[in-house]
């Protein structure tokens, strides 16, 4: 191999390799070759995301244990946390900053960052926020109260 | 016809070159630190904003035109004789090309680590990324067109801050976008930092617009596309080879 291709892959493999591990999205990848568990609560936390986004709170509720579900009240969750009502939050982009798992792998946590608009100040925040999971009945379910708290 | 065994002599003959003078590829490489540090000063601070973005595209500008601006002027000499004995013009400008890029990736690689350490940017990695090697590409081949139109390195070097000061006055920071008329707004699209900026402004978090990002993309490095066949056309055409 000649040396400016040799150079070129080093430089390569070190940009890939930052690119990779600095996303969640490729620390996940490589936690999956050991566990799935982290790629399934970044799922769902995605999938959170996307449902308050768009102001679906029946289907973000549904993370829940079924014994909790009905006690989740989302919208005054979100009104606590922003300080706003949901319906002048505009929720622009979110991305997983950290999931981890305790050491008995029943406990998890996806640290996520938001950027948010309020429509009522047109002013752009980026708050951070943790959702808790717990591994009950062989699933993974959200413990809102806790997350947002 | 592209002559793909010179080019990889000629690549491996650039490559050892810079290897030897370490000194040289320190200050190609040790300026994206310097001026990281100095971005980082200036904005650690406070949040990103749009002339934070029109910096760090400028800076990836000026990266791969002070690179280049030395590298075939001071290689004319030889060029000549060369030429005389068939060297192809096109395998030749590639080898620089490619060398200048491996340095140039390495240079934006711990420009942007350090930007992305200290500051909260606000930008998506990849595209960010992709944007900042398109601008030092496109400054690149500005560096090797003037290395090579303006003939010395003297004059190569003198002619940088000449291309670079017209990418700050014609760009919306210095006068109102309106103020922008005629002949000064056909200028505007011609000026690399331009689209550059544009695609970093695409590449925001939650506000990636894909098509926007490509569209600024394609004109960034057909910018860059132009300056290299200007270059080649006076490699070939030059009369090095009489």
């Amino acid at each position: 191999m000649k040396k400016s291709n040799m150079a070129y892959a080093v430089v390569i493999l070190i940009v890939g390799g930052y690119f990779l591990l600095s996303s969640e999205q490729g620390r996940t990848f490589i936690s999956n070759l050991f566990s799935e568990d982290r790629e399934r609560i970044n799922r769902i936390s995605l999938s959170f995301m996307e449902d308050i986004k768009f102001k679906d709170f029946k289907k973000a509720a549904s993370y829940h244990h079924p014994k909790d579900r009905e006690k989740v009240d989302i919208p005054r969750l979100i009104e606590r946390l922003f300080k706003i009502k949901p319906e002048l939050l505009d929720i622009m982009d979110y991305e997983i900053l950290e999931t981890s798992l305790d050491s008995s792998r029943t406990r998890g946590r996806v640290k996520l960052s938001t950027k948010v608009q309020l429509l009522n100040q047109e002013r752009i925040e980026h708050p951070e926020m943790i959702l808790y999971y717990h591994h009950r009945d062989g699933r993974w379910y959200m413990e809102l109260e806790s997350s947002l708290r | 016809m592209f002559d793909k065994r010179q080019y990889t002599i000629l690549t491996e003959r650039y490559f050892e070159t810079l290897l030897g003078d370490l000194a040289t590829l320190g200050w190609m490489v040790g300026q994206a630190p310097l001026i990281a540090g100095l971005i980082i000063l200036r904005w650690k601070t406070i949040q990103a904003t749009d002339t934070f973005y029109f910096v760090i595209a400028l800076s990836a500008v000026w990266f791969g035109c002070i690179n280049a601006c030395r590298e075939i002027a001071r290689e004319s000499r030889i060029y000549k004789r060369e030429r005389i004995f068939g060297i192809d013009p096109a395998a030749y400008l590639a080898s620089k090309v490619k060398i200048l890029g491996l340095v140039g990736l390495a240079e934006i690689f711990i420009f942007y680590f350090l930007l992305e350490r200290y500051l909260s940017m606000d930008l998506s990695m990849l595209p960010a990324f992709a944007a900042l090697c398109g601008l030092y590409f496109s400054g690149m081949a500005i560096g090797l067109m003037l290395s090579r139109w303006c003939g010395t390195t003297g004059r190569a070097v003198v002619a940088v801050p000449i291309v670079i000061i017209p990418q700050i006055v014609f760009s919306k920071f210095v006068l109102p976008e309106n103020t922008l008329k005629g002949a000064a707004e056909t200028i505007e699209k011609l000026m690399v930092v331009k689209w550059g900026f544009e695609a970093i402004g695409h590449s925001r978090k939650g506000e990636v617009a894909v098509g926007d990002f490509l569209a600024a993309m394609v004109l960034l490095i057909g910018l860059g596309v132009l300056f290299l066949i200007a270059t080649l056309f006076h490699l070939r055409f030059g009369g090095d080879d009489r």
